[in-house]
């Protein structure tokens, strides 16, 4: 009896070990199926791709503004007010052309004057030869000398009041008209009619020379022109058209903040985008000979550049830039405890060419089936754990 | 006369309670500090570890049973945020599993025929064995190294598996039991025609229960609580068992520690609440102690 109770008691302590056992290893069966899935809801989520292997055309968008080459202001010298303007803004006008003619009044007085002057002084130029005449045939050495140094003063007279009516009339051909120096365009005529001016009346353009604009483009696309290439540019407005430039000077940026602020270049980055495209820039110059072509009109020069070889395509958003180059976020898998965990790894990259999509990285030692991350639910450091 | 005889029983009824108490007190510790917060085990455990200035003050550790806030909080910071448990966890049982089951089934097999078999050689055989048997682990490390290299064992679960269900101590105690069965029940079985497969499976396991059991226990206990062999043949940190898993927790972790060191006891307490009565019987029978 006792040894049948015995049994029982130990039958019974066996049962209760075993539900106690069921639910420990129970508990611990669930908590390691569930319990990666809970900590997995707790990671930042991120979406990925992988990068493909090919080529990119980059393209170089940059705008500017046409300046003329040569454009000269032309001033009244004579200080006369205009009396008739006979060049209006946007003329073009051959080399010589009349532009604009001047009160010739007061210089034509002045010529009367002093050809009144000289014909009074080759009046007295008669009586004083008479008296040297007369002179010399006494024997009055002091008074023959005397009548001829009167003379002589009389025909320096005669000649300074011939040049100085010479100046006069050169002066009211001259200065009484004002023509263009060389064939052009009249960009701007400042004169007033009868109204004195201080400054200049016309402004001039040489037509001959063209016009120029500077742009800043990426070294590495610059590094296919030099000086002298032909250079296809774009106008821009109503009637778009391509027209040929050449490059006059190409010279390293000094520095990113640019001189001439219409200018504006873009490697169709977005304004989004806080990555900054902190490359080596060229400042070029480029000239245009079209005629059509007025200063102020908008030009665009488009450049593209395969960038191909051994180089991986991935989305833009996947490549980020700090202080020591562009990186990417890779995901890396490792074996975790409760199956593959997924870890962010920081790789820095060499990226070769970009558009406003997507981005070419060198190959170098990059595995092409590497997860990139292209989004984040948060913001990634390198090592940290993630869902995808 | 009575009442020496009442003294002296209740003299050694003390005795064996002091020595008890002694034995759980370690235990009673695990468990009741692993019910703390993290606060009162760090207030509690000042002087170990990182030199504050309040622990630079306390002279002894805080040894506190009763928590004064009881808390489930490590076991779900263990279980939560610690999945390198679960998984040794599971480690433990996916390596220790096969060895008990591996060398039980090879033990009982070999001990029969040390037991019950006459061939040329057998006693020879079987002090080789015992021989094997008292070499420490750390003597043998090197050849058995050699030879998990040379199997291509090397990290994997076969490098710890493989050595352990080969193990001499099954053997050993096993034919201890199997020795001590009467022969009459073979006899009887071999008048009847049986043969060797018949008696060992039909009358010798049945009545090797007992030492199965307490060897099933004994070996459980043993390879639960191995360290040398997956240091030695697993590189890989997430292959490692749960007996390695103290040695990754931070000072920062007392609470962890104690919620861990319980659950990590918990399958052998269990084990051996289980199979109690069949391990105090097959050591009675095999005449070894554990």
């Amino acid at each position: 009896m006792e040894v049948l109770l015995s049994s029982g008691k130990r039958n019974t302590r066996k049962r209760i070990v075993v539900v106690i056992a069921s639910l420990f290893f129970g508990i611990l069966l669930f908590w390691t199926l569930f319990s990666n899935m809970l900590i997995g809801l707790t990671l930042p989520r991120v979406v990925t791709e992988a990068p493909t292997p090919g080529s990119l055309d980059v393209n170089f968008q940059g705008t500017s503004s046409l300046r003329p080459v040569l454009e000269v202001e032309l001033f009244n010298h004579s200080g006369e007010k205009p009396t008739e303007i006979l060049a209006r803004e946007g003329d073009v006008v051959q080399k010589g052309q009349l532009l604009v003619r001047y009160d010739r009044t007061a210089k034509e007085q002045q010529l009367e004057l002093e050809q009144n002057a000289l014909q009074k002084l080759k009046l007295g130029s008669k009586q004083l030869q008479d008296d040297y005449k007369l002179a010399a045939r006494g024997e009055d050495v002091a008074a023959i000398e005397a009548a001829r140094n009167a003379l002589e003063s009389l025909k320096l007279d005669l000649s300074a009041q011939e040049k100085r009516i010479q100046m006069l009339q050169t002066e009211l051909t001259d200065r009484t008209e004002l023509r263009a120096p060389f064939a052009g365009r009249v960009t701007s005529v400042l004169a007033i009619e009868n109204i004195p001016s201080n400054g200049a009346d016309i402004r001039l353009l040489d037509t001959e020379r063209g016009m120029q604009f500077d742009i800043r483009i990426p070294a590495d696309m610059a590094a296919e022109w030099m000086e002298g290439d032909a250079i296809k540019v774009r106008t821009l407005g109503k009637e778009s058209r391509l027209v040929e430039g050449r490059i006059t000077k190409m010279e390293a940026d000094s520095g990113n903040e640019s001189n001439m602020p219409e200018e504006s270049a873009a490697m169709n980055i977005p304004a989004s985008e806080e990555r900054q495209a902190a490359k080596e820039m060229v400042q070029v110059q480029i000239r245009i000979t079209d005629k059509s072509l007025r200063a102020g009109n908008r030009v665009q020069v488009e450049l593209t550049q395969s960038a191909g070889g051994d180089t991986l395509i991935l989305s833009r958003k996947a490549v980020h830039q700090d202080r020591n180059g562009f990186y990417v976020f890779a995901v890396q898998s490792r074996p975790g405890p409760l199956g593959n965990q997924f870890y962010v790894s920081k790789n820095y990259v060499t990226v070769i060419g970009e558009d406003d999509q997507s981005t070419a990285i060198a190959q170098e030692f990059w595995l092409e089936e590497t997860e990139i991350i292209v989004e984040s639910s948060e913001p990634l450091e390198d090592g940290q754990r993630v869902r995808y | 006369m009575i009442f020496a005889r009442n003294l002296s029983r209740l003299m050694l009824l003390l005795l064996t309670g002091l020595v008890a108490a002694a034995m759980m007190l370690p235990i009673l510790l695990t468990v009741t500090n692993s019910l703390m917060t993290e606060g009162e085990l760090s207030f509690n455990y000042s002087l170990l570890g990182v030199v504050t200035e309040a622990s630079a003050q306390a002279k002894f550790v805080n040894l506190k049973l009763i928590p004064d806030w009881v808390t489930l909080s490590q076991y779900a910071k263990l279980l939560d945020s610690t999945p390198k448990f679960l998984q040794m966890f599971w480690n433990s049982i996916k390596l220790v599993v096969p060895i008990v089951a591996g060398q039980t089934a090879v033990a009982t097999l070999a001990a029969y025929a040390f037991a019950r078999l006459r061939f040329k050689g057998r006693d020879v055989l079987f002090m080789v064995y015992l021989i094997t048997m008292v070499l420490p682990f750390q003597v043998t490390l090197v050849p058995n190294y050699l030879m998990i290299e040379r199997l291509g064992l090397m990290n994997t679960s076969g490098a710890v598996i493989l050595p352990g269900v080969f193990g001499v101590f099954g053997i050993f105690m096993i034919r201890q039991f199997m020795a001590s069965l009467p022969f009459v029940y073979t006899e009887a079985a071999r008048m009847d025609g049986a043969g060797h497969g018949r008696i060992f499976w039909e009358i010798i396991l049945p009545l090797t229960k007992p030492g199965l059991a307490a060897l099933v226990i004994l070996l459980f206990v043993d390879y639960w609580n191995m360290v040398e062999q997956p240091l030695i043949f697993l590189k890989e940190e997430f292959d490692y068992p749960l007996s390695l898993y103290l040695a990754y927790i931070q000072e920062s972790e007392r609470g962890v520690v104690f919620a861990a060191s319980v659950l990590y006891m918990t399958p052998m307490v269990l084990l051996f609440l289980y199979a109690e009565s069949y391990l105090v019987e097959g050591i009675e029978h095999s005449g070894i102690k554990g």
